[in-house]
């Protein structure tokens, strides 16, 4: 199975999550280091979760396949 | 402030909150698929308000706010990663629901079990979700005893605030199940954004405007403002105390279970879009209001009394002042009523029902309601012991309960995957959280291998478990068919990954 495209972007994030402020902006002791960075980067995790899920296609309803 | 306002505010809350939850009874059919999961009939709004308000708690105003205060911006990377997180409720969400509705999943635990086909599985991890999230809810409760008794000048005494909140979380969770916590949790998810959002607006305009506020954030703070920041966030501490925060949705079972109770997956996309909403307003309004405490407030001993001090530095007005102060009430109670209902359901079926020969459900449900009195019993005289931070107490619980997340993971992707693998993953993984945990190790922090933090032990441990001994054990006769292979034509018809 295909790792989803919204998967490698969130993982791709969650690098620089870390990455970024213990590596470029490191001692960076301004509003525009990583208060900046991790608000960006909340919007940017918000922005494709909400992509991937508005792609759901769930116009079926409920479970035909199920019994319940 | 007055005490007797602050009293007249929380009468009139519970008097609202009963009303909601008397009302939510009224629709309360028979059986535990009722009272534990509201009938797998919650829609999209409720179940959004409801995950929202459950998983955001009393730790963002009071513990994330106290942890910026202690530790600066780290703290916002910290809760931010949890947020990534919920991305695992876009893969696990859908595939819980299917599985849960077809094969009548209640709790987390018993999909567990009869995943692997262990009941030995579901109970032991429905008695160690006990275990580790006492200090969870007892974190919630100590924040509203820090609450209440700040801001009336110890008007209402720490005691009084904790049985407050854990008389009004057992009420929630009793009167109505899932239904009566699910619709008061809807009601304050609202209370609390509102009260918050506003309460943050007046504080900044107290010190001067936005852009006045973050140049004074700079001038007198700025080392607050970079990494590892004033000390707290060295890197590896900001690893240990994202691990487990990372898979917070899949491990713990109180957010895992609502996963069974929406009505259909449009219902889930509505709960999905509603909650990473809520959660990133919520969490940018609480980590801005731990930089304005630290502002208002430079000279604070405990860091999680930032919320109480700043209430009363008169910047908020007094009507908002006491609506917060509810706001942050309900969202205590909003948790520990969550987190008491899942564990209730969790021993009263995957303990007290499995068992035994068919005790029936009136039985199972008997025992789940006095689980939720033992549970927050038990968490607020923990509370009373005020051994932690806010913060640490609620990671702690969170380092516990990873040790489920490789056979929760394996269970749906994984076909090779053994009982005895998930067996050893889960009690590998616990001895070594009580190994860690333990007073006399705990202290000898240096002592960790290679300097690597509990955390990344215990997770590197408990993968390593899963996958070898699931490697050298026969794999299951159906190789988890109902669990991966029959979910896949329905997971395809709706495009989810």
């Amino acid at each position: 199975m295909r790792i989803a495209w919204w998967l490698w972007l969130l993982a791709l994030l969650l690098v620089a999550g870390y990455a970024v402020p213990y590596t470029l902006l490191a001692g960076v002791e301004s509003w525009q280091g990583g208060l900046l960075f991790w608000t960006i980067f909340g919007v940017a995790v918000w922005a494709v979760l909400i992509a991937a899920v508005s792609r759901w296609d769930v116009s079926g309803g409920r479970d035909p396949g199920g019994e319940g | 402030m007055s005490t007797s306002l602050v009293w007249i505010a929380i009468a009139l809350y519970i008097a609202i909150g009963l009303g909601v939850a008397l009302y939510a009874r009224r629709h309360l059919a028979a059986g535990a698929e009722e009272f534990y999961l509201g009938g797998r009939k919650i829609t999209g709004l409720v179940s959004a308000a409801s995950y929202a308000a459950t998983t955001y708690s009393t730790f963002m105003l009071l513990g994330l706010a106290g942890l910026t205060y202690k530790g600066g911006v780290g703290a916002l990377g910290f809760e931010l990663v949890y947020f990534a997180g919920l991305g695992l409720v876009l893969v696990f969400g859908p595939r819980f629901w299917l599985v849960g509705k077809r094969q009548g999943y209640i709790t987390p635990s018993e999909m567990l079990g009869a995943r692997y086909e262990s009941r030995l599985l579901g109970g032991s991890v429905a008695i160690l979700s006990c275990v580790f999230l006492i200090p969870y809810c007892a974190a919630q409760l100590l924040g509203i005893g820090y609450l209440l008794a700040g801001v009336t000048d110890g008007g209402i005494s720490f005691g009084v605030g904790i049985l407050i909140a854990a008389l009004l979380g057992a009420v929630w969770t009793l009167v109505a199940g899932l239904r009566s916590v699910a619709w008061t949790d809807a009601l304050q998810a609202v209370l609390m954004l509102v009260s918050a959002l506003l309460a943050l607006g007046f504080v900044i305009e107290a010190l001067g405007g936005f852009g006045t506020f973050l140049e004074r954030i700079e001038a007198e703070r700025g080392a607050w403002l970079a990494q590892p920041g004033p000390g707290l966030f060295s890197f590896w501490t900001f690893v240990a105390f994202t691990l487990p925060w990372f898979f917070f949705s899949l491990s713990n079972p109180q957010v895992s279970q609502r996963l069974f109770t929406v009505r259909d997956p449009k219902a889930m996309r509505t709960m999905i879009v509603g909650f990473l909403s809520f959660g990133l307003i919520f969490t940018l309004i609480s980590i801005l209001w731990g930089f304005a405490a630290l502002l208002q407030l430079p000279d604070l001993g405990n860091p999680d009394l930032a919320t109480p001090g700043l209430l009363a530095t008169g910047a908020v007005p007094v009507w908002l002042a006491v609506l917060l102060i509810v706001g942050i009430l309900a969202a205590a109670i909003t948790t520990v009523d969550s987190i008491a209902l899942s564990l209730a359901s969790m021993v009263g079926r995957d303990v007290y029902r499995a068992g035994r020969r068919d005790p029936g459900e009136a039985k199972e449900l008997l025992v789940g309601k006095l689980v939720v009195l033992v549970m927050i019993a038990a968490s607020a005289l923990f509370a009373s012991l005020e051994l932690q931070l806010i913060a640490v107490l609620a990671i702690t619980a969170s380092t516990g309960l990873m040790v489920t997340v490789p056979a929760i993971v394996g269970a749906f992707f994984w076909r090779r995957a053994t009982r005895a693998g998930a067996l050893a993953s889960v009690f590998g993984g616990t001895i070594l959280v009580a190994w860690f945990k333990s007073a006399p190790f705990n202290e000898m922090v240096v002592a960790r291998p290679f300097g690597l933090p509990d955390a990344v032990w215990i997770f590197a441990a408990t993968v390593a478990l899963y996958v070898v001994v699931s490697w050298a054990t026969q794999p299951p006769a159906d190789r988890g068919r109902a669990f991966i292979d029959d979910l896949r034509g329905e997971l395809d018809r709706m495009k989810i990954w």
